[in-house]
């Protein structure tokens, strides 16, 4: 572009750059972002994750228990993605947990799963027990009865909650044997669960 | 001495801090898929917030002679929320701001801003190019606004990584690109 010398303080300079991930092969990638180990395997993640070859790649991939950091928090992040993107991330979790527990001090993420589902329908178990005990409570307009309310909410908010894990679980497709053992319901219990699931669906 | 914790004790509170971190990266996407986002927005936002990633990505992208310049330690996140497009979708994007060292000889410093936006297509999409410069004026007049120098940026770098799962060719899309 022909800018006057005089005027070229005052013309901002914008430039661009466009590419298509999809059209970088793999050793560009990693030639040309080698700098960072984690910006070259997200990449390809990226490039990969809706072609069906992303599963086998993972398979072979033998870096990655490289992604683990002090706080777990890329692979956690990893892991995430794949819950929110894959099809079958069940069976995608699986075989990187597997990866991972063949190494030493590696963290076992379907168990945090597991215990994560749990804690939230704890959480909110609690919530919903403790607020109606409370409303009990005030009913009575007694303290005895009032307490007595709060401890019945929380019975029924702790079955809330395992009610509300196993619910979660099943969305995760997991088999009602292993849910049954981490809820502590029956699988009778849980069956029915997944019928109102379907009929809600 | 300190008196060490039992294992068992060490062990719980790892596996409670671990549960934790799960837990606030879970938060990180349900907080970006309730605002809009994909889960690749989330996942290239919590990477490239990390500044050693983001150094890593503006090294390889910007052209050597620049980036033998830049004063890495100058690297800064700035604001990107400064208005909404007129073409609605969903985007990652980060604005970085990065600090030239002075040519030889010299003693100008110069600040560069470098736009990336990290799209993922799987369909085509022909108004990619309309949206770039839509989002280069929307953050040119939000600069101007609020800067007191009277110097413009010399130079905006607006870089686009494009991911496309069609492997559509570039040259279907904006001839605009060509004539830069």
């Amino acid at each position: 572009m022909n800018i006057p010398r005089d005027c070229k303080p005052f013309v901002p300079l914008f430039e661009f750059s466009l590419k298509d991930l999809s059209q970088i092969d793999d050793p560009e990638i990693q030639d040309t972002y080698h700098r960072s180990f984690l910006l070259t395997k997200f990449l390809e993640y990226f490039k990969y994750y809706r072609r069906p070859e992303f599963y086998d790649r993972l398979l072979v991939d033998t870096e990655f228990v490289q992604l683990r950091d002090q706080r777990g928090d890329v692979l956690y992040a990893i892991f995430v993605y794949i819950l929110q993107t894959q099809p079958n991330h069940q069976k995608v979790i699986k075989m990187l947990n597997n990866k991972l527990k063949q190494e030493e001090n590696m963290v076992d993420v379907i168990e945090l799963i597991k215990q994560v589902g749990r804690e939230e329908g704890r959480e909110e178990g609690r919530e919903e027990g403790h607020q109606e005990g409370i409303e009990q409570g005030i009913k009575r307009g007694r303290q005895e009865g009032r307490e007595e309310g709060i401890e019945q909410g929380i019975e029924q908010g702790e079955y809330q909650a395992k009610i509300h894990t196993a619910w979660k679980l099943l969305q995760r497709e997991m088999d009602i044997a292993d849910i049954a053992e981490v809820t502590g319901l029956s699988e009778i219990e849980i069956s029915q669960i997944a019928t109102d699931m379907n009929d809600t669906n | 001495m300190t008196k060490k914790p039992p294992d068992n004790q060490t062990e719980t509170t790892e596996s409670q801090k671990a549960i934790e971190r799960f837990q606030q990266i879970q938060d990180l996407y349900n907080q970006g898929l309730s605002e809009g986002k994909t889960p690749h927005d989330v996942l290239f936002k919590l990477m490239m917030e990390r500044p050693d990633v983001a150094r890593a990505y503006l090294e390889a992208e910007l052209p050597t002679a620049l980036s033998r310049r830049v004063d890495w330690d100058s690297l800064q996140y700035q604001p990107t929320n400064f208005s909404q497009p007129t073409i609605s979708e969903k985007r990652s994007d980060l604005l970085f701001s990065l600090a030239l060292r002075p040519r030889k000889s010299k003693t100008d410093t110069e600040t560069i801003y470098v736009y990336c936006m990290f799209e993922h297509q799987s369909t085509d999409d022909y108004s990619m190019a309309w949206r770039f410069f839509e989002y280069l004026y929307l953050w040119y007049s939000h600069y101007i606004k609020s800067t007191s120098d009277s110097k413009f940026p010399k130079r905006l770098r607006l870089f686009s990584h494009w991911y496309s799962t069609m492997g559509l060719p570039l040259g279907n899309h904006p001839p605009i690109f060509k004539s830069w």
